[in-house]
């Protein structure tokens, strides 16, 4: 993602600029790797809970990478929406698109179970956690 | 067959000549003989021949023969083209476009538009449905279908929400929200990517 794609993003509203911070960064990464653990060790047993673990474990690599660069997104506009634009500005093109596009969905999926009631399957959890090592990995890739 | 016509968009001079330019402009990668046409929108083909002379006449459309067919598509010259196109794909877009887009997803036994959308479609006089509810019957992967609730959101320029149930679930309806949609008009979506309106 370039300055200019940055200065875009700012000037739209959605990010906001802030002082590079690496120990948040790495903190979040840290939380992101336990997320994944945790949807891991509980994929059989609650699919559900699973599922939401795995895409917060994505999520919050992609915020450490946002910390790492010094931007932050605007609660206002949406957080997670905006946070999967990010993503998706950073980390398409890289070999990873379908993970990348994965990530974005599986927002919409965790609004349907908490919202709408909707369950998913030990597949889905499975499938969730595939798609959140993808961007986990990615973004250790971008900080190491 | 639908005894009654539409009463989405009802601008059209006839039940026939909407579905017709429903199919040629939402359809257009998928020509098809008048004959075939006919069959699959489920108007006769002497109609359907002068409902295609009338719109060609009028611009709207434009013949390619093939062979000693005739194959119809949107006139993409008329200056009534892109307004056109759009008040379509509001008003019939959905069961042309749903089918193909989750027909390439595995695990889906059946698929339905229910609600306000399929209500009209059923001649239900009311508002303007604002989005688009479509049932899924079977055990696909959620993400798959999130994907392409997405996509056919951002296509249709209003928000399509897709609903799982499997199979057991439909069967039994021991829920009051399954129970309601059961009971409710319900447009099937052609799984087979040719979805019909």
């Amino acid at each position: 993602m370039s300055e200019a794609e940055v200065d875009a993003f700012v000037a739209e509203g959605v990010l906001v600029r802030v002082p590079p911070d690496r120990k948040a960064a790495e903190r979040e990464l840290s939380t992101a790797r336990m997320h994944l653990a945790g949807a891991a060790s509980s994929a059989s047993v609650d699919p559900t809970g699973s599922f939401t673990v795995a895409y917060d474990a994505a999520r919050k690599a992609v915020v450490a990478h946002m910390r790492a660069r010094g931007l932050r997104v605007r609660s206002r506009f949406g957080a997670h929406y905006q946070t999967g634009r990010y993503a998706t500005a950073v980390l398409m093109g890289r070999g990873i698109d379908v993970h990348v596009v994965a990530f974005v969905d599986m927002r919409e999926v965790c609004n349907d179970t908490e919202y709408e009631g909707q369950m998913v399957a030990v597949s889905d959890s499975a499938e969730a956690l595939l798609h959140a090592r993808a961007i986990v990995g990615a973004v250790e890739a971008d900080l190491a | 067959m639908r005894t009654e016509p539409s009463l989405l968009l009802p601008l059209f001079r006839s039940d026939g000549q909407r579905r017709l330019l429903a199919r040629v402009y939402l359809a257009p990668d998928r020509p098809a003989p008048l004959s075939e046409l006919a069959r699959e929108l489920a108007v006769d083909r002497g109609g359907l021949k002068r409902e295609a002379d009338r719109l060609e006449r009028a611009g709207l459309i434009r013949s390619e023969r093939v062979g000693r067919q005739r194959h119809l598509y949107p006139d993409e010259s008329s200056p009534y083209f892109r307004d056109l196109y759009s008040l379509l794909i509001k008003a019939f877009g959905p069961a042309m476009l749903i089918g193909p887009e989750l027909a390439g997803i595995d695990g889906i036994d059946a698929a339905y538009l229910y609600g306000s959308w399929a209500a009209r479609y059923h001649g239900e006089v009311g508002l303007d449905p604002a989005d688009i509810d479509v049932m899924v019957i079977g055990t696909p992967s959620r993400i798959a279908v999130a994907g392409a609730e997405r996509r056919l959101t951002e296509r249709m320029g209003r928000e399509v929400n897709v609903w799982i149930s499997s199979p057991e679930e439909w069967e039994a309806a021991d829920s009051g929200f399954l129970q309601d949609v059961r009971q409710r008009p319900l447009v099937p979506v052609d799984l087979r990517s040719n979805g019909r309106s």
